[in-house]
């Protein structure tokens, strides 16, 4: 933390940079020295906050008083009890309970691999949304998993939900699935108001696809097909896709 | 006519041979998306911002730099400046990411760029990439 501070020093002072340093001084204890620093910044009261949740979590909620005593400036001192106050001790939040629908446990069912449970409830109560429970089936059973979805869910959930399972064949190394799964969502109507979303799901799958495919058979083969895309979008996401698995990095964060 | 013939054959062999061989790069692959982000009319507010990322978190600076520079919006233009900045510290290029700052100077740029690389330096952020 120093070479960040020495880095900083000929530009001024910087809040960021400091509220940075006093985090890291709560997380090692030194609670007087995160104190001295909350002086040296703007908004070196957020550190308040910290100091007395850092405080609770060790059951030292009698130590506040204490670091403020020693401190010089007794505005701030008073301010740091006053900010303090909100974190060291614990505020039970009012809890709500929402009865779960059938639908809500067929989905609960699937992310605990009951898929036969959840298919049976799903039909039962012509639940709408089976796509979330058709992409955690397709890792154990593709074929029950793409019935599910062609048979119980409306056009918007089917596009979604075949753009999902085209990246779950991509990383399960089926190509010739995803490929397939992919040219099916290009042909679901979702009319003018959908049509959008669908090309945006599209351009997932195609960004996974290519990274799968190239991953397993080299970038050759995958190159012919990224080209042949039919939008710019999808050409650019096909060769981001190639270019991740040839590289040494990983996806970054504004992937849609 | 015979040897003629089997002479431009073996060129011929000899030169597809080597066409075929050829690595293909993530670096040429992130730069003929940008190529054809042009060639298809520069759509958008500027080329996929991934392609960018992509480029700068592979080490390929100086595509990126150019590609930042291809935004329409000055803003984006900015955040391209400050992120290769931030990047080059992720990828554990603490010294070649302050001096890629010298060349901000006096500009309102600078301080933030300092300011992400203080802040990659210190203990909450860990290194990815290359280290």
């Amino acid at each position: 933390m120093s070479g960040a501070l020495e880095t900083i020093a000929p530009f001024g002072t910087s809040d960021e940079v400091f509220l940075a340093y006093g985090h890291r001084q709560i997380e090692m204890g030194d609670f007087e020295g995160a104190l001295e620093t909350a002086g040296r910044t703007k908004s070196g009261y957020q550190l308040f906050y910290d100091i007395g949740d850092a405080l609770r979590t060790r059951g030292e909620q009698g130590r506040a008083r204490k670091l403020a005593a020693h401190m010089k400036d007794r505005k701030f001192a008073a301010l740091f009890l006053e900010c303090a106050r909100f974190t060291l001790w614990p505020h039970p939040e009012k809890v709500r309970v929402i009865r779960a629908t059938p639908c809500d446990e067929a989905y609960l069912d699937a992310t605990r691999g009951k898929f036969a449970e959840a298919d049976e409830v799903i039909r039962k109560n012509g639940c709408s949304n089976v796509s979330f429970v058709a992409v955690h089936q397709y890792e154990a059973d593709p074929s029950g998993a793409e019935r599910l979805l062609r048979d119980k869910s409306d056009s918007y959930d089917l596009a979604f939900g075949l753009s999902q399972l085209a990246a779950v064949a991509a990383r399960k190394g089926n190509i010739i699935e995803a490929l397939r799964l992919l040219n099916d969502l290009q042909t679901v109507n979702l009319g003018e108001k959908y049509k959008g979303l669908a090309g945006d799901w599209g351009l997932d799958a195609t960004h996974q696809i290519a990274r799968a495919w190239t991953i397993k058979s080299g970038p050759r083969a995958v190159l012919q097909w990224a080209r042949s895309r039919p939008t710019t979008e999808q050409r650019t996401w096909a060769l981001i896709g190639m270019a991740e698995a040839l590289g040494h990095a990983t996806a970054r964060r504004h992937c849609l | 006519m015979a040897i003629l013939l089997c002479v431009g054959l073996g060129i011929g062999w000899m030169a597809w041979r080597g066409f075929s061989d050829r690595k293909i790069t993530d670096q040429e692959l992130l730069r003929e998306a940008v190529a054809d982000w042009k060639k298809a009319g520069e759509p958008g507010y500027g080329p996929n911002s991934q392609t960018f990322e992509q480029q700068a978190a592979q080490g390929y600076y100086e595509d990126a730099a150019a590609t930042g520079r291809l935004f329409k919006r000055a803003d984006d233009v900015q955040w391209a400046i400050v992120e290769l900045v931030r990047i080059r510290a992720e990828n554990g290029d603490i010294q070649s990411a302050k001096n890629s700052i010298n060349s901000l100077a006096g500009s309102a740029l600078q301080k933030k760029a300092v300011e992400v690389v203080a802040l990659i330096q210190g203990p909450e952020r860990r290194f990815v990439g290359r280290a």
